[in-house]
Order: structure tokens, then sequence, then C-alpha cells
């Protein structure tokens, strides 16, 4: 925040403004819990879930491990399933068709609901979890990615025939980086589905996790602690989501001209 | 596999490069027919305009032409012989330049190498020498979207050229473009198909622009949608002295000649 360029002020109003009103927001809730408005068992102030998270830092880490473990595994085969399925949609007409109800379908059914059916099916281990994960990312990913498919201009796929280019090559030439920013934005959704999902069905029963951490502190009403977690949840959503972020200007380097 | 510049040479016993004989197509499939017994030819080094209204099915001549597209009677020649219906002898560019984005622009100019079996680094060394001569010098590690309208429509057309055919098929390529750039590319446009002996099969509704460009103008006239086929109404030489080239294409527009032949032109087109 040195010499005055023209973007620069946008910038730095970009990063204080809602710092500030972040700022406001935590400090009207410390004042409303230190001055008794709600009482202090129902609503902990900001400085107590400080406290619980650094109080319990090596045991939220651990538990914080496992979540993250099984969020990563079954996102990766969430992404794999979707991936398959919106090439195979976008190559057969069939397969799209048959396909395209049982998608929608099967996301109007609440993960809540599954998820006990899940640990009956299959015990309290990482199964569960993951099949619960897969079942949630694999959607964003296949939709997003059968509309980038389907996006690529067709004057293009014409030129690509005229090169005599075979399926695969338009495949890989055309679609495929064509659909990357869809896959992307599709990923972005999943991630925050692979922690969320990964939560919910840690809540249902398992050794370890912050679902499983989560239920503990609850019933022993330490809402601190509660308020910890949940703040450690939306964190490693943040990071996933920004990690995404990272892969994306990784894999699209055309998106950043403006460097050169 | 030589360089089409050398190819368009052996011209010989068969005096054109790319011919059509009683093309009759259609749009789906027989119930619809667009264009009824058209038959042109194009011959080594030529640039063939095809002129007519929107509609009448310039573009689905073009697809025949380049195989993209099966017709419902007739062929499609090329060096006399037979590619009806099958892609890839043919280069093709159209309005849109169709760079991909994904791509710097020496690998978009590569594509057609790259698809044909190429290495990429062969690829490279095979396009980098070209790109001062078509005018973008500098640009092979920029992305499509850091170049302008007319140096896009360059490195489409230096992609067009490395497709390897002595041919090419331009479906209205300098429409997209504003007026003072388009007057500018199709006058370095006719100077570099001359220059590398690329016969050239442009269409475009613009009278102006086939005059400029062209040493034969088609005439195509007809209505498919209210049920009259496409068909050529006639032929227009334009009487262009072969010393006429790049800066001249301009002030070739200023002439009486020039005026004469666009009265043809408009004559034929009713």
């Amino acid at each position: 925040m040195s010499s005055a360029q023209a973007a620069e002020p946008t910038k730095a109003r970009r990063i204080a403004v809602p710092g500030v009103a972040v700022a406001t927001l935590l400090l009207v809730w410390e004042l409303v819990v230190r001055c008794g408005v709600v009482p202090n068992f129902l609503l902990p102030s900001p400085t107590q879930v400080v406290a619980a998270l650094v109080g319990d830092a090596a045991l939220l880490a651990s538990h914080a491990g496992t979540t993250l473990m099984e969020a990563l595994l079954g996102l990766a085969i969430g992404v794999a399933v979707g991936f398959a399925t919106a090439v195979l949609m976008d190559r057969f007409e069939t397969v799209s068709l048959a396909l395209d109800p049982l998608i929608t379908i099967s996301q109007t059914i609440p993960t809540v609901a599954v998820a006990p059916l899940l640990v009956l099916w299959f015990g309290y281990g990482l199964a569960p979890k993951v099949i619960l994960i897969v079942l949630t990312t694999f959607f964003p990913v296949a939709v997003s990615l059968v509309v980038g498919f389907r996006a690529v201009d067709p004057d293009m796929i014409d030129l690509m025939r005229t090169m005599g280019a075979s399926d695969l090559q338009v495949f890989l030439q055309v679609k495929l980086p064509g659909a990357l920013e869809h896959l992307f934005s599709g990923l972005r959704i999943s991630a925050t589905y692979a922690i969320v999902g990964a939560v919910i069905s840690e809540w249902l029963g398992g050794f370890s996790g912050l679902g499983v951490y989560m239920t503990r502190v609850r019933k022993s009403f330490s809402y601190d602690r509660m308020f910890a977690v949940i703040i450690l949840i939306s964190v490693l959503s943040l990071a996933l989501m920004r990690l995404v972020d990272a892969l994306e200007c990784l894999c699209m380097p055309w998106k950043r001209t403006d460097e050169t | 596999m030589g360089d089409p510049s050398t190819r368009s040479a052996q011209g010989g016993r068969e005096p054109f490069v790319l011919e059509a004989r009683d093309l009759t197509l259609s749009w789906d499939g027989g119930a619809h027919i667009v264009v009824r017994d058209i038959s042109l030819q194009v011959a080594v080094g030529e640039v063939v305009c095809l002129v007519g209204k929107s509609g009448c099915g310039k573009t689905t001549i073009l697809h025949a032409l380049s195989g993209l597209a099966s017709p419902l009677g007739g062929r499609v020649l090329l060096h006399g012989r037979d590619v009806t219906g099958r892609p890839g002898h043919v280069s093709y560019m159209l309005q849109k330049d169709l760079l991909l984005p994904s791509k710097r622009i020496i690998d978009n100019v590569c594509l057609p190498l790259v698809i044909g079996g190429m290495g990429r680094a062969d690829a490279h060394a095979k396009a980098a020498p070209l790109f001062e001569r078509f005018g973008l010098a500098g640009t092979e590690r920029q992305w499509p979207t850091q170049l302008s309208g007319g140096m896009r429509q360059r490195a489409a057309f230096l992609r067009t050229y490395l497709m390897g055919n002595d041919v090419a098929l331009l479906d209205e390529p300098f429409s997209a473009l504003d007026a003072i750039t388009r007057v500018d590319m199709r006058t370095w446009y006719c100077a570099m198909a001359r220059e590398l002996g690329m016969a050239s099969v442009v269409i475009t509704h613009d009278v102006d622009e086939a005059v400029a460009m062209a040493d034969r103008v088609y005439v195509l006239v007809g209505d498919p949608r209210a049920g009259r086929p496409t068909v050529i109404a006639g032929e227009v030489a334009v009487p262009r002295a072969q010393a006429l080239v790049s800066p001249a294409v301009d002030d070739f527009a200023l002439t009486p000649e020039f005026v004469a032949c666009k009265r043809q032109v408009l004559d034929l087109l009713g």
C-alpha cells in the first residue's frame, strides 16, 4: 500500500472494507456476550472460541487429518467417476438420455437421509464415508463437464475434421481444454461438498474425524469447542477451494494473460 | 508431402486444382434441395469468389467442397481425383478465426501438423520461420486473446496454409473485422495467396469484396427456403493485370474496369 497506482486503491478497499465489517461483527458479538445480553453457556464469546481452538489444537489437528483424508479420497474418486460419466454422456447419446433423469433424481435425495443407510450397509469404517462423498461430489463435476463439452463451437469441430482429426484428437485438443473452465467451477463446488459430506458421515458413527469430535463436544455442551470446530470446517473448505483455484491457475495459463 | 507452393507448379495435364461437377446439395438428406447442378473450377493459384445473398447456400457449397458434407449428386475432384465427401484434402478458413484459447499462437498454427502426426518440436521448427512472412513475428508465445482481430485472422491463415493443401476454402473470412482492417486483410491475403501459389475459393455476400479479390466471380442466385434451389447465374472474369499485386488491389477498386465488373455481377444477382 505504498505509492498510488490506478488499481491499487480499489484493491486496498477490497481488503479493508470487508475486514472492518468482520471486525465490527466480532466486536459486537464479544460485547453482547461480555455484557450478559445472551447467557454465556448458550453463546461463547469470540475470545473463548479462539481459546478453545488453541487449547485443543493438537486434538483438532488429528481429527481434521482424518476428515481431510476422507474428503480428499472421496473427492478424487468422485471427480474420476464424474469425469468418466461426462465423457460417456458426451460420446454416446443413449448414455446421456439414460443417465440424465437418474443423475438429477439422485441429487434430490438428501445426504443426511442416505448416510444412515450407508452406515448400516458398510459399517463404521472408511467405506460409507467415502461413498457418501463420492455421491455428492461427482454430480457437480459431471454436469459442468457435460455442459462444457457441449459448449464447444461445432465450427471448430468441423475445422478439425477438415484437418483429418480423429475423434480422440478432437477430444484432446478442443473439447477437453474448452471444458476446463466448466470443470473447475464444478470442482470448486465439489470441494466444499467433500468436507461437509465427510463431517455429516462422521456424525453417524466413526472413531475419529471432525464430525465425531463435534458430536462429542455437543453432548458435553462445550459450545466454545463447537464453534471452534465449525470455524475449522469453514477454514478447511476455504483452503480446499483455494487449492482448486491454484490448480485452475496452473492448468489454464492462458487465463493469466496480463503477466505475459 | 511437398510444400504447397512447389506442388502447385505441377498443374500439367490437369489444369484445375479443384473442380465441382453438377453438385446437388440438400440440408436434410434429399427432401429439400438447396443447390442444384452447380459446376465450378478453380485453376492453380487462382482466387475464385462465390457471391450470393445470405441464406442461398454458400456455406453448404463450401461444406461439400471440403468433404464435410456429401452431395446428393455430383462429384468433387481434387487434381482430377474424386474426393467427394472425404474431408482432409482441402484447407478451410472461416469468418471466426477459431483459434483455440488454450494454445499459444505457435501451437495454434501448428495444429494441422500435430494432427497429421508430426512431433511438436518438428512442427514448431517448420512453422517458426513463417511467422515473419505472415506478419506475425513476435507473437509465437502469445495467447490468442492477446492479439487483435486482424492478427488473429493472419494466424488463422497461417494455420490454414500449414494444412498443406494447395487450395483453401474461405467462408466470409474478413467479415468479422472492422472496415479498414478488412480492406487491409483482403489485400494482404490476395498478395500472400498469389505468392504462396495457393488457390482460393472465397464466399462472400459483399459484391465489392468479391470483385476486389477475385480472378473470377461466380454469381449464385436462388432462395432455397422459398423452394427455389440456388444455381449459378453466371460467371464474371475480372480483368486484373497479372502485375497488379498487393498495394494495387485497393486502387483497382477505383477503376472503370472494377465498376464494369461490379455492374455485371449486380445484374446477374438481379
